[in-house]
């Protein structure tokens, strides 16, 4: 099976395991729920996983639907990273799908859309040229939904859950690796259920542990801290 | 990227190592251009369903219309004739007959092209149709003769009055500020009236409300910009503002918020001249009052009606 | 590296800066960030938004306050008692009030100070992004403080306060502002609790005795014992 590089130091090396899998990353084509309580680093997680890949030009579709643009860029260069070069090479396409409510000014670029938070329509068109833009640079690119939280504040659940669905099977189509973040208790229970099983893997992050659970069955576990240079995982172990 | 470009980058991924040719690679490409886009429109019909159940039909019909120009793109013609017969039905069942009927005729004029069950069912509405436009059409004729008849013995200057006694038209204006008054949200957003430029912060304000899906702010925002429109004589537009808070006051089950509405739609409709349909926004009105069994807004409201009745 | 400007509140820089820049005296609240001050009733919660209200005046940074508990009588005479006077701010027109609270008309309204209601969610999110629009065209920096959403969320819809909420952080940090929003813990649904602590940058909890640092942008968990005094909040911090 192959493999992308997470980005997140140590993460790459638990996920090697002796059982026969020889998992040295995230698998490809797959898509991922990081999800868990409140600040814990999820969206770190899928800075690191988006700049890691742009580091080894891999192209990258992101959606933004917590923070803008501008934030976004922000926030990665506090742990410094600097989107400025992979911008310029075309490699990163983000959706902002909600700096329309801040009210800021938006300009539109080749690279650079926005949508809107409560219509999940325009997003998916969105989605759909952006696909199609990323996929001429590259069939193996890395895609990032971050997160699944503020849409839910903005949508019906069923109709968060249906982009969502429609979303997935796209991007696989078109040969990409995803993340997806989302914060544990802001949906039902029910809600909850749907979303972990129209993934194909999951991690977990509760603030200590990180927890992978792959569609084959593989899990593994390690011990994770939140630095000035993002998630760095400790030791770990295969369950 | 022009052809020269996308060869390039087909040789640079590797592409051209299976022996295809170009020709294929870029037919693979657009099939699955094409399969995104059908995606798409399913996507918008099932959206559509929802909001229509939600009772958001103006949003289900703007999503029903841009799947029929995907399909309709897409050359799928079936598709195309049973989305437009669907758009019939909605806009039957809101009674807007005309539009139904439209939708029903140009989905006939595809089904017509092809073998389709539809063809039938989609002929036998625009039958129906038809003998209710007939008797339509007989009707506005009769109302317009009416109205030429109206408009003889009235003043000028003023929007076109019932009967033939003047209506005071500032008694009716405090009247009705009254009666909006009784809304909860009216005093803090009847302030915006005193600004210089009203209908702009209220307009504001209501993309606010509908940014953050505040329903209740929403309408109370369309029945004050529908009263101050209909203060600068914009009686038309006064009226779809009217309406529309109407619907979103029934839509959240507020019925003080309808009733106010409905009073405000059939004095609207009294300054057009069209007593009968008036009257009838006026009855509704009354009724909900009564049930709501609160003496100060029946006392306003009476005293409404009474300015415009004489 | 992350710029912080300073809290206000005796002990608070010390406590957020990190070990090597103490000397330096880089603690405080990460510019343009979203802070949440939750904990129980009475344990300090206002008086702490009035502290860092206060600091941003001495330091020409405007304060956009939203009040939902008490008036700007209230506030006025409160922060007067643990001897932060106004005076001289109100005159010069760095603090803008949206009150929700006080419906007497004894203070008139004004650019500075404008009412609204908490049953107006949609009035109160106009106000407040008309002002912050209008300070961000002269200032660089803002100062903004909700105290406090519990009472906007006993008031409506919960969802509907959380996508107020939302909006309101966007648009205070488009404008380039810092803000500080209190919250009483367990007064709204646990759903509505976890979307607004997503919704902020960093999480501080008070709870009568001590305070907690528990997420902040840059650094771990941290926490100190802390007092109220007739100066206000005072976090005794032991040097190490």
């Amino acid at each position: 099976m192959s493999t992308v590089e997470s980005g997140i130091p140590g993460l790459d090396e638990l996920l090697q395991s002796e059982a026969g899998y020889d998992l040295g990353g995230i698998p490809q084509n797959t898509s991922t729920l990081v999800y868990g309580p409140p600040k814990v680093g999820k969206s770190i997680f899928s800075y690191q996983f988006a700049n890691h890949g742009l580091n080894l030009e891999e192209p990258c579709l992101y959606i933004t639907a917590d923070e803008g643009m501008k934030q976004l860029q922000q926030n990665m260069i506090d742990f410094g990273w600097y989107l400025q070069n992979a911008m310029e090479k075309e490699l990163l396409y983000v959706i902002d799908s909600i700096s329309s409510l801040s009210g800021a000014p938006i300009e539109t670029t080749n690279t650079y859309t926005p949508s809107k938070i409560n219509d999940p329509t325009d997003l998916m068109v969105k989605v759909g040229i952006g696909t199609r833009f990323v996929f001429k640079k590259s069939n193996e690119f890395r895609s990032v939904f971050d997160s699944l939280t503020t849409p839910f504040a903005f949508n019906p659940e069923p109709m968060v859950i249906r982009f969502l669905k429609t979303y997935i099977r796209r991007l696989q189509e078109a040969g990409s690796t995803l993340v997806i973040t989302y914060t544990e208790g802001v949906a039902d229970e029910n809600t909850e259920k749907i979303l972990k099983s129209v993934v194909d893997n999951v991690i977990m992050l509760d603030g200590s542990y990180l927890t992978f659970r792959s569609s084959e069955g593989l899990m593994g576990t390690a011990e994770y801290q939140i630095t000035n240079q993002g998630l760095v995982l400790g030791e770990g172990e295969i369950l | 990227m022009n052809g020269q470009d996308l060869f390039k980058s087909m040789m640079v991924l590797g592409i051209f190592d299976s022996k295809e040719d170009s020709k294929t690679t870029i037919k693979k490409l657009l099939e699955q251009l094409w399969e995104y886009q059908e995606a798409e429109a399913n996507l918008m019909v099932e959206i559509a369903t929802m909001q229509y159940e939600d009772g958001d039909t103006k949003n289900a019909i703007g999503f029903l219309e841009k799947s029929v120009e995907i399909y309709h793109e897409l050359g799928f013609t079936e598709q195309e004739a049973v989305i437009l017969d669907l758009i019939g039905d909605v806009y039957f069942n809101m009674d807007d007959t005309q539009r139904a009927y439209d939708h029903y005729q140009h989905s006939f004029k595809l089904c017509s092209k092809i073998d389709t069950p539809l063809k039938e069912e989609v002929l036998n509405k625009i039958k129906e149709l038809e003998d209710e436009i007939e008797a339509l059409k007989e009707k506005v004729e009769e109302d317009a003769a009416d109205a030429s008849l109206k408009t003889e013995s009235q003043k000028s200057g003023y929007p076109e009055s019932v009967d033939e006694e003047k209506i005071d038209y500032e008694e009716l204006g405090r009247r009705l500020d009254d009666i909006i008054g009784f809304l909860d949200e009216s005093a803090v957003y009847g302030t915006y009236q005193k600004y210089k430029n009203p209908m702009g912060r209220l307009k504001e304000a209501y993309e606010m409300a509908v940014n953050i899906g505040d329903e209740k702010g929403e309408a109370a925002l369309l029945l004050i910009m529908g009263d101050v429109s209909l203060k600068a004589e914009k009686t038309k537009n006064s009226l779809e503002l009217f309406t529309k808070s109407l619907n979103l006051f029934r839509k959240v089950g507020n019925e003080k918020g309808e009733a106010i509405s409905r009073l405000m739609i059939g004095t609207t409709y009294f300054l057009l001249g069209n007593t009968d349909e008036g009257s009838v926004y006026l009855r509704h009105s009354m009724e909900i009052i009564k049930s709501l069994k609160d003496k100060d807004i029946e006392k306003a409201a009476l005293a409404l009606l009474n300015s415009i009745y004489g | 590296m992350i710029v912080r400007i300073a809290s206000g509140i005796s002990g608070f820089d010390e406590l957020t800066s990190s070990e090597d820049n103490l000397a330096l005296k880089l603690g405080g609240f990460p510019e343009n960030s979203a802070t949440l001050i939750y904990g129980p009733p009475e344990v300090g919660k206002s008086t702490f938004c009035y502290q860092f209200t206060y600091q941003g005046l001495t330091q020409d940074e405007p304060c956009l306050y939203l009040t939902t508990d008490h008036g700007i009588q209230d506030i006025y005479d409160t922060m007067k008692g643990i001897g932060l006077n106004l005076d001289d701010y109100l005159e010069n027109e760095m603090l803008y009030v949206v009150d929700a609270v006080s419906s007497d008309m004894e203070v008139e309204e004004s650019d500075i100070y404008q009412r609204s209601s908490v049953h107006n969610p949609t009035d109160m999110l106009v106000k407040v992004s008309r002002v912050a629009r209008s300070i961000s065209q002269k200032s660089p920096r803002l100062r903004g403080v909700v105290d406090s959403v519990t009472t906007i969320l006993e008031s409506n819809n919960e969802m509907l306060i959380v996508r107020v909420l939302k909006t309101y952080i966007l648009r205070i940090k488009e404008a380039g502002g810092t803000v500080i929003i209190t919250y009483i813990e367990g007064s709204a649904d646990s759903r509505t609790e976890t979307l607004i602590k997503s919704m902020v940058d960093n999480i501080i909890k008070l709870d009568g005795e001590k305070i907690i640092i528990e997420a902040m942008k840059g650094m771990g968990r941290k926490e100190d014992a802390y007092r109220t005094t007739d100066e206000g909040i005072v976090i005794l911090h032991d040097e190490q």
